[in-house]
């Protein structure tokens, strides 16, 4: 049996993530070009989707993986609520980055995920009270997400506006796809339905254990499981 | 100084303008979420005085230090007649607290039912106590003279609704006493206050 071993391009505070050899190959301090950027963010964008997943691959932003996927709905807000958080604090650090000091770096990170986190919030209560309610305290524990403030150390404070927006955008949707993918089994299984509409027929018992926290641990370790199966099956193949 | 601006001026600028946008945030949005807090609150009076036409807001005076005063819903029907008096109660449940309306009849003897303003339980079990027509229709009547209780028994079962027997939600049995324990307290606290409160009302129409 082969033994996980994630394939995530190593990430030191210097390289800054995913775009390591694009900055080798144009030597060190040198600005790349406009479009070079460009490319790299579009790249990263799509690696994010799947290829570093950060619920799937990185294992990041657990606490609203199991705690809101009893139902699609809930995660799919919580994912587009996370999704604005991560483009406009990447944007934002993105945009200061010249001015950050070692010291003040993860101050400015916090300071600037917490304001979009409570602008989302509000956003929330005031045009989706219902959702906000049942996602109760979750919407604001996005401020600690350490996938948010992990794309903000690794990727935005060393590149330019357009491609941490995209970088944003790939984390956000990466990681609502994978808690949307989560909820799609625990609501099926779990009610019967999908996005409150029936799905299963009226005779199906609902597995009451899908709803609960436990049936969130399930999911994902067997969702991780194959996930981690096939690639590793994959892998193989290509050798 | 000089070295404290050179270091921090980017913290002060960002706190400065993220204050700002906050502020607007907030200054824009605030109205419509109080209204959606309103809304809610319209929609669970309705939901218990359902004959009612007309609603009066009052507020009581509560005897105790630091103790704040309590808001009294009460429903008049279409010839002006008393339906019913509502008021919030609020206490812990399996997970946070529970936010609920309650409401009595017009001679205090007889609950009319419950609304759950807020309550943020276990998904698919105390969860239910915000849908389940069959868990809240128990306290439609239920006498007011006596502590509720919780019993378990079985689905097929269908519980009373005249009775002081709450037959509990299941696999929420935490959640269902929960709310019992704070409909009894509540209504013990507010009881001296409601009973007060009729007596004054019917004694200028008696003079």
């Amino acid at each position: 049996m082969r033994l996980f071993r994630p394939q995530l391009p190593h990430r030191s505070p210097q390289d800054g993530g995913g775009g390591g050899a694009a900055e080798a190959a144009l030597g060190p301090g040198a600005a790349p070009p406009a479009s070079s950027e460009t490319r790299e963010g579009l790249a990263q964008f799509v690696k994010n989707l799947w290829a570093e997943n950060p619920v799937f691959r990185a294992l990041l932003g657990m606490c609203p993986t199991l705690a809101v996927t009893a139902a699609v709905k809930p995660a799919l807000t919580m994912g587009l609520a996370a999704t604005f958080v991560a483009i406009c604090s990447n944007v934002l650090v993105s945009l200061i980055r010249k001015g950050l000091t070692p010291h003040l770096r993860i101050l400015m990170f916090t300071l600037a995920i917490s304001v979009f986190v409570t602008i989302a919030d509000l956003f929330l209560k005031a045009f989706v009270p219902d959702m906000s309610e049942v996602l109760g305290p979750y919407v604001p524990l996005i401020i600690v997400n350490c996938m948010i403030i992990a794309r903000a150390e690794s990727w935005a404070s060393k590149r330019p506006v357009f491609s941490s927006f995209l970088d944003g955008l790939g984390t956000g949707f990466g990681f609502t796809l994978a808690i949307v993918m989560l909820a799609t089994i625990r609501e099926i299984l779990g009610a019967g339905t999908w996005f409150d509409v029936r799905v299963l027929p009226s005779w199906w018992v609902p597995w009451t254990i899908m709803k609960l926290p436990a049936g969130a641990f399930i999911t994902l370790g067997f969702m991780l499981a194959m996930i981690i199966f096939y690639r590793n099956r994959a892998a193989a193949r290509k050798n | 100084m000089r070295d404290f601006l050179r270091q921090s001026w980017l913290v002060l600028a960002c706190a400065a303008f993220f204050g700002l946008l906050l502020a607007w945030t907030y200054a824009s949005w605030e109205p419509r979420i109080e209204q959606n807090r309103l809304m809610k609150l319209r929609r669970g009076i309705r939901s218990i005085l359902v004959d009612a036409d007309s609603i009066r807001t009052d507020t009581l005076a509560v005897a105790e230090a630091g103790a704040a005063p309590l808001a009294l819903y009460t429903g008049y029907g279409p010839g002006g007649e008393l339906v019913g008096y509502v008021f919030r109660a609020e206490g812990t449940g399996f997970q946070d607290r529970i936010e609920l309306l309650v409401g009595v009849g017009p001679a205090l003897e007889r609950f009319r039912g419950i609304a759950v303003l807020f309550a943020a339980e276990t998904p698919g079990f105390g969860d239910a106590i915000r849908d389940s027509a069959i868990f809240k229709c128990q306290f439609v009547g239920a006498p007011t003279g006596q502590d509720l209780f919780v019993v378990k028994k079985p689905d097929s079962e269908r519980p009373k609704t005249d009775d002081p027997e709450i037959v509990s939600i299941t696999g929420a049995t935490i959640t269902s006493e929960a709310v019992t324990t704070i409909i009894n307290r509540r209504f013990d606290q507010v009881q001296p206050l409601l009973e007060r409160f009729i007596t004054r009302r019917a004694a200028p129409e008696e003079g």
